[in-house]
């Protein structure tokens, strides 16, 4: 039972597990397209390449297993440290993220300038710049020079 | 002798030069910017230079060319965002060398030897265009299939330490390019019924999220983020230092310029080629490749740069593109009312005249230029990571969108940034799978093409791989896949044990 | 040191900004056709525009047209047959129009794309279509749900004759040779194409109907098919004639057979493919790619009149006289004047090539879906 466990947590076991399912499902993906076509035929369809691919796919993740097996042997304990670095920082790429999907749909709705702006001054306070003057200067003056070279000078219809 | 009076009369009329001058600048400013291409400059400037004269459209369109792939490598080593897919393969080494501190070093070598490429392909380009072409005519759609798979071969191989991981890449890479309506019969394929999906997952918001967004994502998930600053470097560059690599570069050009000449193959393959010679020549670089080691810099640049000589080459002679720039310029021919084509180099020596004029030219300036920028910029460096990510990210949102004006390639770059993000944490490289993105309709199609021209043959196995360039292929890249398979690469390294024992 | 950054962005900057500034001053000044990479949502939007505008036009009920200048569609890539023609036709439109014509090339699913565009734009006259034969079949090949009945035509054109062309190594001298090759060996003489349900594949289905078959590899575009004969990696292909006057001429590639009724202008010696294959005659009849410029079904009659009446002066142009004969084009308007022989010249070939395709199994949907006659 600890030996699965320690197996479970392995990365490259995960991994060859995640990619072995995804080529799998290419594969059945690919032949049923395949047979759906009107005239099937395999030097020119569209799925031949695909199935390839993914019997490639499925090929190399028995390769990352196997090397995950020998990790396991080599070492039966994971490696600590960087779990807990994730733990620290995860959170942080968590919040970038979120950001950007708010910043991407406010986009359309504020129009660029403001949003940017807006974007641009959160970002900064949240990875810790303090000096109000900065933080105002370069989010509004970048906001206003990529819109003006874009919009005005490229022809980009920016939202 | 004609001619060579004839290139350098154009190189010294005022006008002439104003107009490659405007074309270097636009150059290096849509180069270094991720996302802005120089495609998309030169698509512009087509709207712009239409009611010129040829020679002026033709100039500031040499100009915007030449720097503009050059300038892709100011990105590339500042901020690790390739400006272009051929400038991949200099974040390699270029970023790290710039973390570093050394990141004026590292563009000194990028404008050197990018000056050095651009040249010697131009120069082929006047002197051998007719023997490439007909070298390039003899690739059969079975010898693309398998440039391109030895070069993701070679990816794999180069970019990370796990060979497995490194294909895998490339895999996921090849799988996205399939995206989209299908170029050979024309019918969608794994859209899964979205429109958006029709036209396939462009290059660029896929480049910009996976190297961009996805390294905002890691330097803050690292905690760079808070304040650290990497320190630059005084240093001073010998000249003889930097000529020391001239002639492994000539090496590295000829690399470009042929696989320029191949068209669809183009930068990316010829810099990631170029690359894995040049670790096979420096068996003891300055420090090992993928922490800075200027060889890899002079590798890429110096082929990526060829590559506009040898792409310009089809499109003179066969009216075939060799990439997508020169696709915009040979519609700028049309618009002038020039139809490139076998007999083309001989009935408008003028025009070939202006094009290797601008060409010349543009180098010039691509070296004025990058030493007048490159002290400059390669500060970027040293701004506080709190200050520069947010406006990086800015930046990929812009680029990820200015390509085609959507909004949904923007959501494309968002996702490619958090997978791109996912992969480095887990040990995958990110550049085998933009590569994969980039020759994957490339690979399918010749593929499909191959099997069908074999299949009418009776002896299908010779069809397929019975001519010398494709055998040569055929063993390069067996010999690169079975060299790093972990069981083979163990009892090779058991064996020179042996024999230094 | 970040001033001096952002003093030197400025500065590069203006310049590119001085550029397209430039730019467009001389676009006032000079009225040529030109190309424009621009989008579809930015088409859309410039469209929406004008709607607008002629909306408030149709209320006054006066048609004052062209006001501004107009945007021409190709639907394929730059350089071939469809957008030399079309650009040409555009530089003398403008003469008789007084207004510029953006010419702008939108690639893509065998022209469908571009096609959707002028259905989507408005219908006001600012958007025309000049395009080949592709819209004729897309409905059966699934492509799109577009056909000539979408549109209005101002002008059947030309129609570029398909040409057969070897490599100048070739063993095949004439096209007996070829002929006889291919029934000696069928499925197995390779020829290139541009893939199912394009102009070459009709080509070799009429091919098939005398016996000839051959080994078909299809190819991304027509230049990627000239290229496969010249490295040697197919027999033969058939392609249009202006896209390989240039390989002829150099001698790169040799001319076996006119895919046409008539010879071509230049090489009165080399004969038709009927001549010797005479089981093809009737089908070659039908000139195969014809150029038409249309606009969209519900354009007003005023605003298709003044087009009409423009593209009959613009064919008299020495310019265009030249072109045609340079590029030995079969003059399809002299043949379908009024707009009934034009529609009846769309449906009839319609019925032919889409059960063509649908008898060889090309087709992915019957041309019956469609109430398309049998020929």
């Amino acid at each position: 039972m600890s030996r699965f466990k320690t197996a479970i947590k392995n990365h490259s076991l995960q991994d060859a597990l995640l990619f072995a399912v995804f080529g799998i499902a290419l594969l059945i993906h690919a032949l049923s397209k395949h047979y759906a076509q009107a005239m099937p035929d395999w030097k020119m369809s569209p799925y031949l390449f695909p199935l390839l691919v993914s019997i490639f796919l499925i090929l190399l993740s028995t390769s990352l297993a196997a090397d995950g097996r020998r990790e396991l042997k080599q070492s039966a304990e994971p490696k600590q440290n960087e779990a807990s670095l994730q733990l620290n920082y995860g959170k942080k790429v968590l919040f970038t993220v979120l950001f950007s999907i708010v910043y991407y749909i406010l986009m359309p709705i504020l129009t660029f300038i403001p949003s940017t702006i807006l974007f641009l001054t959160v970002m900064f306070l949240y990875l810790g710049e303090r000096r109000p003057l900065v933080i105002g200067l370069i989010s509004v003056l970048t906001a206003v020079f990529v819109y003006a070279l874009f919009a005005l000078g490229l022809n980009v219809m920016l939202p | 002798m004609d001619q060579i009076i004839g290139v350098l009369k154009w190189m010294i009329q005022p006008e002439f030069i104003l107009f490659t001058f405007i074309g270097s600048l636009a150059g290096l400013f849509v180069g270094s910017i991720p996302g802005l291409s120089v495609t998309m400059a030169t698509a512009l400037l087509v709207s712009v230079t239409y009611s010129w004269q040829t020679s002026h459209a033709l100039a500031t369109i040499m100009g915007v060319y030449v720097v503009g792939v050059y300038s892709g490598a100011l990105s590339a080593i500042l901020i690790n965002i390739p400006g272009a897919p051929s400038s991949v393969v200099t974040t390699l080494d270029g970023y790290p060398l710039a973390k570093k501190g050394e990141s004026f070093r590292a563009l000194k070598y990028a404008t050197f030897y990018s000056f050095v490429g651009s040249l010697f392909g131009l120069l082929m380009l006047w002197i051998a265009a007719k023997p490439v072409t007909n070298l390039a005519l003899k690739f059969t759609p079975m010898d693309y299939f398998l440039l391109a798979l030895f070069g993701l071969a070679t990816v794999g191989s180069l970019t990370t330490k796990s060979f497995s991981k490194g294909l895998i890449s490339a895999v996921l890479g090849l799988i996205l390019s399939m995206v989209g309506i299908d170029s050979v019969v024309g019918t969608p394929r794994l859209t899964f019924g979205m429109q958006e999906l029709n036209s396939g997952i462009s290059i660029v918001p896929a480049l910009v999220g996976l190297f961009g967004f996805s390294e905002v994502l890691f330097v803050i998930s690292n905690g760079a983020a808070d304040g650290e600053v990497a320190k630059i470097v005084k240093s001073v560059v010998k000249t003889k230092e930097l000529l020391k690599h001239f002639f492994a570069s000539l090496y590295y050009c000829i690399i470009g310029t042929f696989v320029g000449a191949l068209p669809g193959a183009g930068g990316p393959v010829a810099a990631f080629l170029a690359y894995s010679e040049a670790r096979r020549i420096n068996k003891n670089p300055s420090v090992p490749f993928g922490e800075g080691a200027v060889e890899g810099i002079v590798a890429s640049e110096s082929a990526n740069n060829a590559c506009i000589g040898g792409a310009l080459i089809p499109m003179l002679t066969l009216a075939i593109p060799g990439d997508a720039v020169t696709a915009i310029i040979l519609s700028v021919f049309y618009v002038h009312g020039l139809r490139p084509g076998p007999m083309f180099l001989m009935d408008s020596p003028d025009i070939f005249e202006i094009i290797l004029a601008g060409g010349f030219l543009g180098c010039i300036f691509l070296l004025l230029l990058g030493t007048l920028v490159a002290p400059r910029v390669s500060k970027i460096i040293s701004v506080p990571k709190n200050l520069l990510l947010p406006v990086v990210t800015v930046l990929c949102v812009i680029g990820a969108f200015a390509g085609n004006n959507r909004m949904f390639d923007v959501a494309l770059m968002f996702i490619f940034g958090i997978i791109g993000y996912f992969m480095r944490r887990r040990g995958y490289a990110v550049a085998p799978m933009t590569l994969a993105l980039v020759l994957g309709n490339m690979m399918d199609s010749n593929f499909r093409r191959a099997i069908s021209l074999a299949s009418s043959e009776s002896n299908k196995i010779a069809a397929l791989f019975g001519r010398p360039i494709t055998l040569v292929l055929l063993l390069f890249t067996i010999v690169t896949l079975l060299m790093n398979i972990p069981a083979i690469k163990r009892i090779l390294s058991k064996a020179k044990k042996e024999n230094k024992a | 040191m970040n001033f001096k950054k952002l003093l030197m962005c400025m500065l590069v900057f203006s310049l590119i900004f001085g550029v397209v500034a430039c730019g467009n001053n001389s676009k006032d000044q000079t009225t040529p056709a030109k190309i424009e990479n621009s989008t579809q949502e930015a088409d859309k939007e410039k469209a929406t525009e004008a709607n607008e505008e002629s909306n408030a036009d149709a209320k006054k009920g006066n048609v004052d047209y062209p006001k501004k200048s107009i945007t021409m569609i190709v639907p394929y890539g730059a350089g071939g047959t469809t957008d030399l023609a079309g650009r040409q036709l555009a530089i003398q439109l403008e003469k008789q129009l007084g207004q510029s014509i953006t010419v702008v090339n939108q690639p893509g699913a065998s022209g469908a794309v571009g096609c959707q565009t002028v259905l989507d734009a408005p219908s006001d006259g600012y958007t025309v279509l000049f395009t080949a034969e592709s819209l004729g079949t897309q409905r059966v090949m699934e492509l799109s749900k577009m056909s000539y009945n979408d549109f209005r035509p101002i002008m059947v054109t030309v129609n570029d004759p398909k040409v057969v062309v070897v490599n100048k190594d070739s063993k095949y001298q004439i096209l007996q040779e070829l002929v006889d090759d291919i029934k000696a060996r069928p499925g197995q003489v390779k020829m290139s194409y541009t893939g199912p349900g394009g102009s070459g594949h009709v080509q070799s289905l009429i091919y098939e109907t005398a016996g000839l078959k051959a080994a078909l590899t299809a190819y991304t575009s027509g230049s990627d098919c000239i290229v496969a004969v010249l490295g040697n990696q197919v027999d033969f292909t058939n392609s249009n004639y202006s896209s390989v006057a240039s390989y002829i001429d150099s001698g790169e590639l040799r001319l076996l057979a006119v895919s046409s009724s008539t010879p071509i202008a230049k090489y009165p010696d080399v004969p038709t493919f009927a001549e010797i294959v005479p089981e093809t005659a009737d089908a070659f009849e039908t000139p195969f790619t014809p150029l038409s410029l249309l606009v969209k079904k519900d354009v007003p009659q005023e605003i298709i009149d003044i087009l009409r009446d423009a593209a009959q002066k613009a064919i008299q142009e020495d310019d265009w006289k030249k072109f045609v004969k340079d590029n030995s084009l079969e003059e399809l308007y002299l043949k379908y004047q009024t707009e009934d022989e034009m529609m009846s010249f769309y449906k009839d070939w319609e019925s032919k090539v889409s059960w063509m395709l649908f008898d060889a199994g090309a087709a992915a949907q019957s041309p019956e879906k469609f109430e398309i006659p049998k020929p």
